[in-house]
């Protein structure tokens, strides 16, 4: 039993060969193809040949790519999205105010305010005629089978009936292959973000579909019958049906995936991670194997975003450069942001460029650690991640349904999510509770995230 | 008079949020639909309290509840459109000019949407000088002018038109009306004549917004430290530098009540920062002496760019400096005190300028 770890930038693809008991066993690199799929198709018959493997022995391939961030940065490859939403306000704020029109035109945004959307306690308002407004604004714009949908109602992280109702209507109305973002799956509280990041997301739903169809075909022809999984954003891997519905949550996977990466190299549960690439610097910190994670004030190409991303410093200092007082007096003070108050925690250094650091770099207070491997750390962190499920989202609280049952609850549907994600059940365990209540008013509503995390399942219900 | 565009408006929603001492909200939707309004229909007219006309009837609008489900609703603006109405009616009067009740977060945003919306002009003046979380916490409360009648609206269409005794009861009965219409509504309150506004409201508060906003956007344009100069456009005082390290929350009866733990850098290596807040900052103290104590203002900024950071964005990790401001000098009297000193938000302590906070620190030294 073996797993194949991938990585692809924009330079290089690499791939590793992990055995059963986590070895690194065969590892290899070529240039990045245009198409990609080629890349990855030599490099794998490479590894599998200089490892003497038979393609039977993979039972899992996973793969970190950062190609939707260029899909999004590029305006490429980007479907069209019609854009619904469900509230009460009229003539508001329209979805992706603050982008560039050149990104607006690339994917023919279109949208239709419904009546729609709940209240913060959850009740619903009324969705009177929606149906009808729905048709009459689908008859009027020309949907392309491409096109993408993306559905935001108000108050949706509290409860998303509405979101998925009009997702049923546009599936009986366009037929059930459309491609659907339900921004309650996404994002928490905060309308617009939430909408831009459910938006961002059915842009991309072309480029995965073809990539993830390119893959499965790709392995097909390997005779690699392995299930195949993809990194995301928060450091874990997910199902590669479940990477079509959320193709955003792959955009920034790739530098968890150093960090996953290198701090099982050095064996190390609890770090800050420093990984010097040619030309930036990335810190961030790894905490019992996971990255810090926030959910606010993030940006995708300049667009407000509701998404959970990994919390990474990055300075535009990298190994090209020359290592002055300058350079180390700056990685230094970015460590120190992410240090505890007491016991520091022991510094790891990966990525190409660190060993021009390490001998310069002083730090008393704690271990300075450096990886080998330095290329791969990427692509044997893809391989090792577990499978996570993430539930961040509001519960109204009342005398049935106390704070305990909600978080009960929250608990559930995290669990849920990760055997979704393709987890196997048994292995699921939760990871981490946070509920914070709101602010200003006195009431009853309460924030719970809660993060499920278990491992691959090779035989499970993704193949 | 002189008319807002779309940089004086960035420039106003960063210097609102540092005078905003933590709280507020975000402004971020508040300067979208400020931004939107300014496309849609032009510049805003910004007027001194000189150029309003003694008689005239000027009304503040923006937002009570919680800003995090104002966030989720995305308002359009005819909310705040029908209190105006509700309250014109009543008072058989039409409203001439708008302003903001507070500096800070959304609050200060809102009248900028709603005057670009309705073409109605902004008074340059408020009834706070910062940010507060009550609606009798204004200097137009300490003067004897109510706050009602004051009209709330909700996104559904409900409005309500209240009227009461005193400031404190509007204060009372608009919260719980707020709850049961969803958690966030628009205002328009605390109508007065022009001659009011002048004598009883803080004045030029958006030109200092606006000073600080600019300050903190040329000095990151220009890579320089803009602190020293925030200090001096506010009279402030640096009370200290360092790095969150402890953020302790809890939500009680509506209050994002807590305690943030700094531990000092540089010249205040060795000491360490605790900070009180209730939505806003309001004291700041090391375990030695206290430092700023509320109604004086109390900002935490960003150690490198002096941008201004929220409670609810207080961070792990985070290097900040801690700067005093003197309110004004309207809140420094018994009435004042008694309104929004540390007593009211229930803390055992005790009013002190933070003038002679900071004399004090330095003799001590």
């Amino acid at each position: 039993m073996y797993r194949l770890g991938i990585d692809v930038d924009g330079v290089n693809t690499y791939c590793v060969v992990v055995s059963q008991n986590l070895q690194v066993i065969c590892k290899a690199q070529l240039p990045t193809t245009d198409d990609v799929l080629t890349g990855i198709e030599q490099i794998v018959r490479h590894v599998l040949q200089h490892a003497g493997l038979h393609p039977s022995q993979i039972k899992a391939v996973i793969i970190g790519t950062s190609q939707g961030y260029k899909a999004l940065l590029d305006h490429q490859n980007l479907a069209g999205v019609i854009t619904i939403r469900l509230g009460t306000s009229k003539g508001s704020i329209p979805p992706l105010y603050e982008a560039d029109q050149s990104l607006q035109q690339a994917i023919r945004l279109r949208y239709v305010e419904l009546p729609g959307g709940h209240m913060v306690d959850g009740t619903p308002y009324p969705m009177e005629n929606s149906r009808s407004l729905l048709e009459q604004f689908l008859r009027g714009v020309s949907v392309n089978p491409d096109d993408a949908f993306a559905i935001a109602s108000t108050f949706s992280p509290m409860n998303g009936d509405h979101e998925r109702q009009v997702a049923a209507w546009i599936k009986q109305l366009c037929g059930t292959h459309v491609s659907l973002t339900m921004s309650h799956e996404i994002g928490n509280i905060g309308f617009l973000e939430r909408e831009n990041t459910a938006v961002l997301n059915a842009a991309l739903a072309r480029s995965m579909r073809q990539t993830l169809c390119g893959l499965t075909e790709l392995f097909q022809c390997l005779g690699v019958s392995a299930g195949i999984f993809l990194t995301q954003n928060n450091g874990s891997v997910m199902s590669h049906t479940y990477a079509l519905r959320y193709p955003i949550r792959t955009l920034c996977s790739r530098a968890c995936n150093s960090f996953r990466g290198a701090a099982f190299l050095a064996g190390r549960n609890d770090c800050v991670m420093v990984n010097v690439e040619e030309n930036l610097t990335h810190i961030g910190i790894w905490k019992k194997g996971f990255p810090k994670l926030i959910g606010v004030g993030r940006k995708i190409a300049g667009i407000p975003v509701n998404l959970q991303m990994p919390e990474i410093s990055t300075l535009d200092w990298g190994a090209k450069r020359e290592v002055d007082d300058d350079a180390l007096d700056r990685i230094y003070q970015a460590i120190q942001r992410y240090q505890p108050r007491f016991e520091p925690l022991p510094i790891l250094f990966t990525g190409e460029g660190s060993e021009k650091v390490v001998p310069l770099f002083k730090y008393p207070w704690a271990d300075v650690v450096q990886t080998d491997h330095t290329a791969y750390v990427s692509a044997i962190g893809a391989c090792i991640a577990p499978i996570s499920g993430h539930v961040d989202r509001m519960y109204w609280l009342n005398e049935n349904n106390g704070r305990d049952e909600a978080i009960a609850l929250a608990k559930e549907e995290a669990v849920k999510e990760a055997v979704l994600a393709g987890a196997n059940p048994e292995t699921v365990n939760i990871q981490a509770i946070e509920a914070a209540p709101l602010s200003y008013i006195p009431c009853q509503a309460l924030r719970i995230q809660v993060r499920a995390t278990g491992l691959i399942e090779p035989n499970g219900p993704f193949r | 008079m002189r008319y807002l565009g779309k940089q004086e408006i960035e420039d106003i929603a960063v210097g609102a949020a540092l005078l905003g001492t933590g709280g507020g909200g975000d402004p971020y939707i508040g300067k979208l639909m400020t931004l939107q309004a300014i496309e849609e229909y032009g510049p805003i007219q910004l007027l001194t309290v000189d150029e309003v006309p003694q008689d005239a009837l000027v009304v503040s609008s923006g937002m009570m509840g919680a800003p995090t489900v104002m966030i989720e609703k995305a308002p359009s603006g005819h909310e705040a459109r029908k209190a105006f109405q509700m309250l014109e009616g009543f008072l058989g009067q039409k409203v001439f000019a708008t302003y903001p009740i507070e500096a800070g977060g959304l609050n200060s945003m809102l009248p900028l949407a709603l005057a670009a919306q309705m073409g109605l002009p902004v008074v340059d003046v408020d009834g706070m000088g910062r940010a507060f979380p009550e609606l009798q916490m204004a200097t137009f409360y300490l003067d004897g002018i109510a706050a009602t009648p004051m009209a709330i609206a909700d996104e559904k269409g409900n409005v309500n038109l209240i009227d009461t005794i005193d400031s404190l009861w509007a204060e009372r009965i608009a919260r719980s009306a707020t709850i049961q219409m969803g958690g966030s509504v628009m205002f328009a309150i605390y109508p007065m004549k022009g001659r009011q506004l002048k004598e009883s409201g803080i004045h030029n508060i958006l030109k200092l917004e606006e000073d600080l906003g600019r300050t903190i956007r040329l000095a990151k344009e220009q890579n320089t430290e803009p602190i020293r100069e925030i200090l001096a456009i506010t009279n402030g005082f640096e009370l200290f530098r360092g790095k969150v390290i402890d953020i302790n929350r809890k939500t009680e009866t509506g209050f994002a009540r807590g305690t943030a733990s700094m531990e000092g850098l540089e010249e205040y290596k060795g000491e360490t920062l605790k900070l009180r807040f209730q939505n806003e900052h309001l004291i700041a103290m090391t375990e030695e002496r206290l430092l700023c104590v509320t109604p004086d203002l109390i900002a935490v900024l960003d150690a490198e760019t002096g941008v201004p950071i929220t409670t609810e964005g207080l961070r792990y990790g985070a290097r900040a400096v801690v700067i005093g401001i003197p309110c004004h000098p309207k809140w420094r009297t018994a009435k004042g005190i008694e309104t929004c000193g540390p007593g009211y938000f229930g803390y055992d302590v005790e009013y002190l300028p933070v003038e002679e906070l900071a004399k004090k620190g330095v003799a001590e030294r």
